[in-house]
């Protein structure tokens, strides 16, 4: 590894100011809904108000006959795509179930499911044509709990539908998409060897990610057949190439210009608006834009999956893990794919246990089909592990840091899911979180602490960057992932770092995706990790070719020139700085610039530790944070800054969940707190500062050691909040959220 | 029937035509192209459209278009003057308080108004006083502590 | 000889051990290709529709896509199902 082991880095780990903020706190930045284009039109789409129905009949003719409505359409105007699970990058994609998210084929699955849209001169003009649509139903029976839906007698969402990985061939069409199962050693024999086991069940909410921007797009389709897409995602290059599957077209008649995204935290890594846009483009000649409402984008749009997760684990008097057994059950919503086998295989992650099994089954409901959020599946998973972990510590007496780490894998360790580690930083982050003051903060009556752990595997996959460095020196960087969080300062940094120039030379660019390489989505928390690889390998690039230009024009060999402080340096010789070189570029052989691509490989795992102490007014339940303390091995941080931001955001995301957000249902199947006065999101009066620790264990993979940072924070706040209450109040709770309703109720039943 | 509508916006005389029923936000953004304000929810609860109309703060998605006659409203397209950012901006970029930033116009805006009410605010003055703003990506510490770093960097300008 | 590391569901194909459990398996093969050709001549049910959807891990080294990986004669390569990210 270069520089990571020393840490003589000279902008990296610093706090610049982001490049893209003075456009972020003027208002001058552009998100999806800020785009707009000459002649445009506003499109709407009109819902299902069941949550399960037959599609009998849809009679566009009234809509089409209005004034100032320029075209409407069905799901027959896509493609039957042919159903099967296809490879796009990130996880496997089933482009039959994404087009009939897009928009409902025969059936509704969920009550807000697409089933038309129409595209006007205004928005209200598109608002009043979608009640001129009339559409039969024939209603169905609907399941929306997943504990239900497994039941024999479920209503059956698809009849196609047959549980896969039994171990005889399922008979009958089922809800349960899919079983796995991965165990190792001797479960029994485990469990005998234990002198406490503990056993729970825990319930998990479906939760929405949250994002304040509603998904926004402007779509064109010219006469020749090119899209134009403006959209605000987590991934324009997944915009294309999912638009171009839901469309049939081919991906190089799309072109997608990314807008500013306002949050997506993975609920923006798939489509919903932009087929639609683009069909009604097509059809009516003119630019169309789409901008969900708030209501829409919690109907519609991918919440986090809820879950049922039974954990029963059993250990020996001295703490040490004997034998662990799961079943982890998460809901798919509509469409098969839930991360509940991803949930299964961090959850162990942390632990060596030489006994272990976990279940995992994917389970449809009639709500809107989940997506990804930050870690998707693990914290659910955790939930079950932590809280009985911490509920064994408490039984043997033996502080719970200390309990895990009796347990805690290390480098050479296998991993459950089945490599064996690199350097981690667990066991020194564990260390951290036991040395912090705030582990230490003497607690009142009615207060309560709770530890947990997390874990993300983090990813690498495809990105590329380009590096143009201009005359005068100044050089721009471009890369194709969408800046989620502040990625641009990360990709400055590191550009500065690799060329050796000041950072304000530096200008970070994210273009479209027809002006860089291709680039897999922003999420797995693979951005700064393999963008930013793939712009040290651009910068080292252009310092090879400097070094070549440099010695031309010196006359000597190219090894006796050598790159310092951003120039070539050679015995005998001023030195020639980046700017002095790309003033001779023309001379030199031309343009200063170099492109690199990657599939990176070697993520680094990340771990966290989050500490959590409440306050429980015995009297109305109502739980306050009075301390939190995220740490975190981040393997390198290459903006401190941001970096703690992830960790607090994904702190108080976890909170959220916890203690308030959930989604509710009434019993037609229709979610009851579809905006941000019901479905309460915490606000900044809710919170105490949140306290941050980055421990640095850096990734040998990468040539900065940098690992994931954005989502191993939201996997330990669910459990060590709820391990705090329960602490608090001397219960059992176990299921979320924790609303004042159920905290009262087990006071009262204490 | 359109509705012709005559007012100030940061400080500049500005007409429009809207509906009725047209909120404020819709014509900031849609007609006149003031695209900073941003809107999340459209009832009054996430703070991302938040102006000050007539010295008070206001979500624009509460008011109607045609409310702004007579009126005076500042966007946070006003808030920077040429060559300057207001010391809360700043200090949002200082201390990373933002992340995606869709947030941050409304934070802006309201922290503002704050720290013109109110010159050394304490974290739970801020907290409360923001409380109408949402913020999913930064949990909201960085933001706390950039407005509490803005009220001292004021305070020792005016000292 | 390179040890390959077969985990959960891929037991299924193998019929090693009990359903689930963790096993090991020597190749001769030194890149990634070959150790699927060898596997696959050990256990006609690993087709390639099964092991496409698994990345693997080489001496500890997450590898999404590995098609042109190579492995030293000490390697251990693990099969792992590849993931969804947020
Ligand atoms: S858009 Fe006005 S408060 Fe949310
Ligand atoms: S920075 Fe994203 S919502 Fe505040």
């Amino acid at each position: 590894m270069r520089d990571a082991v020393t840490n003589r880095f000279k902008v990296i780990g610093t706090r610049s100011v982001r490049p893209d903020g003075i456009e972020k706190v003027t208002g001058q930045a552009n998100y999806g809904a800020d785009y707009s284009l000459p002649g445009m039109l506003w499109a709407k789409v009109l819902r299902s108000p069941h949550a399960h129905a037959r599609i009998t009949s849809i009679d566009l003719s009234a809509a089409l006959a209005m004034p100032g409505v320029h075209a409407a359409i069905t799901s027959d105007v896509f493609p039957d795509l042919k159903a099967g699970m296809e490879d796009s990058g990130e996880g496997e994609v089933d482009f039959h179930d994404l087009s009939c998210n897009v928009m409902a084929r025969d059936k509704v699955l969920y009550h807000g499911h697409a089933v038309a849209a129409v595209a006007a001169t205004s928005e209200r003009i598109a608002e009043q044509a979608l009640a001129a649509i009339k559409v039969d139903y024939e209603v169905l029976p609907h399941v929306v709990d997943i504990g239900v839906a497994m039941a024999a007698d479920a209503p059956v969402l698809h009849q196609d539908m047959f549980t896969v990985g039994l171990a005889e061939p399922a008979a009958a069409p089922s809800n349960i998409a899919s079983r796995s199962e991965i165990s190792q050693g001797d479960l029994a024999a485990g469990f005998a060897q234990a002198d406490i086991i503990v056993e729970r069940s825990y319930r998990i909410p479906t939760a929405h990610q949250g994002y304040i921007e509603p998904h926004a797009c402007v779509v064109s389709v010219n006469q020749d057949g090119q899209v134009d897409i403006w959209a605000s995602s987590q991934g324009h290059f997944m915009v294309r190439d999912y638009t171009s599957k839901v469309l049939g077209v081919a991906v190089g008649s799309i072109k997608v210009t990314p807008a500013e995204i306002g949050g997506g935290f993975g609920g923006k890594t798939t489509v919903y608006l932009e087929p639609v846009a683009a069909a009604l483009s097509a059809r009516s000649g003119r630019p169309v834009k789409m901008v969900m409402t708030r209501e829409e984008v919690f109907r519609a749009t991918g919440p986090a999956a809820a879950g049922i997760v039974n954990v029963r684990i059993g250990a020996r008097d001295d703490g040490k893990l004997t034998a662990m057994d799961s079943e982890v059950i998460l809901d798919a919503g509509a469409y098969k794919g839930s991360p509940a086998a991803t949930g299964a295989r961090c959850m162990y992650a942390p632990y060596n246990c030489d006994n272990r099994r976990t279940v995992a089954l994917d389970v449809v409901t009639n709500t809107a089909k989940t997506a990804a959020y930050r870690a998707p599946g693990a914290p659910q998973a955790h939930l079950g592990v932590e809280c009985v972990l911490n509920e064994i510590a408490d039984s043997l007496d033996i502080d719970p840091i200390d309990l895990r780490l009796l347990n805690a894998v290390d480098e050479g360790d296998r991993a459950f899911f089945g490599a064996k580690y690199r350097a981690i930083g667990l066991k020194q982050t564990l260390e951290a979180a036991k040395a912090h003051p705030n582990y230490h903060r003497p607690l009142a009556n009615g207060q309560g602490r709770g530890v947990a752990v997390g874990f993300w595997f983090n990813f690498g996959l495809q990105s590329s960057a380009t590096i143009n460095v201009h005359e005068g020196g100044t050089v721009a960087v471009i890369t194709g992932n969408p800046d989620i969080g502040g990625s641009r300062a990360s990709m400055a940094l590191m550009a500065a770092e690799a060329l050796g120039v000041p950072l304000e030379t530096i200008k970070p660019h994210i273009a479209d995706t027809e002006s860089v390489g291709y680039n897999d989505l922003t999420g797995g928390s693979r951005t700064t990790f393999a963008s930013g690889w793939a712009v040290i390998n651009a910068a080292e690039k252009i310092v090879e070719s400097c070094r070549q230009r440099a010695a031309a024009l010196w006359e000597v060999d190219v090894e006796t020139v050598s790159w310092a402080d951003g120039a070539a340096v050679c015995a005998g010789h001023d030195p020639l700085t980046l700017a002095q070189l790309a003033a001779k570029a023309d001379v030199t052989g031309g343009p200063l610039t170099a492109s690199a691509s990657l599939n990176a490989k070697g993520a680094g795992p990340g771990f966290a530790v989050s500490l959590c102490d409440v306050s429980v007014d015995r009297d109305t339940g109502k739980v306050d944070i009075i301390s939190f303390t995220a740490l975190q091995d981040v393997g390198k941080a290459i903006h401190p800054g941001y970096v703690e931001g992830q960790m607090e955001g994904g702190a108080v995301q976890g909170i959220g969940w916890a203690l308030n957000e959930e989604y509710i249902f009434d019993s037609q199947g229709r979610l009851e707190n579809p905006g941000f006065l019901d479905y309460r999101m915490p606000v900044a009066s809710d919170l105490p500062m949140i306290d941050t620790v980055i421990i640095e264990c850096p990734n040998p993979g990468h040539p900065y050691g940098v690992r994931g940072v954005g989502e191993p924070p939201i996997c330990a706040p669910m459990p060590a909040v709820t391990t705090a209450v329960n602490h608090a109040i001397g219960a059992h709770l176990t299921t979320l959220p924790l609303t004042p309703e159920r905290v009262l109720a087990a006071l009262d039943s204490l | 029937m359109a509705i012709h509508v005559t007012t100030s916006i940061n400080a500049e005389p500005v007409e429009f035509l809207c509906e009725a029923d047209d909120t404020l936000v819709h014509v900031l953004r849609d007609t006149l192209n003031l695209t900073g304000t941003k809107e999340g929810c459209s009832t009054g609860d996430c703070g991302a459209c938040t102006i000050v109309l007539d010295g008070r703060l206001a979500c624009s998605c509460l008011v109607l278009g045609v409310e702004a006659e007579g009126k005076s409203i500042e966007t946070i397209e006003g808030v920077a003057t040429p060559g300057a950012l207001h010391a809360v901006q700043q200090s949002l970029l200082d201390h990373a308080g933002l992340q995606c930033g869709i947030c941050t116009p409304g934070i802006v805006v309201a922290a503002r108004a704050l720290l013109e009410r109110n010159a050394d605010p304490s974290e739970e003055e801020v907290r409360y006083w923001l409380a109408g703003n949402l913020c999913r990506c930064t949990g909201y510490d960085k933001i706390i502590r950039a407005v509490l770093a803005a009220a001292q960097d004021l305070r020792e300008a005016a000292s | 000889m390179p040890t390959v590391v077969l985990t959960g569901d891929l037991r299924r194909y193998t019929g090693l051990g009990e359903q689930g459990q963790i096993e090991e398996v020597q190749v001769q093969a030194l890149n990634y290709r070959a150790v699927r050709r060898e596997l696959q001549a050990m256990f006609p049910l690993l087709e390639d529709a099964v092991l496409d959807k698994y990345g693997v891990a080489i001496d500890g080294v997450m590898v999404q896509t590995p098609l042109l990986e190579t492995l030293e004669p000490d390697s251990e390569l693990v099969f792992i199902a590849k993931i969804a990210a947020g």
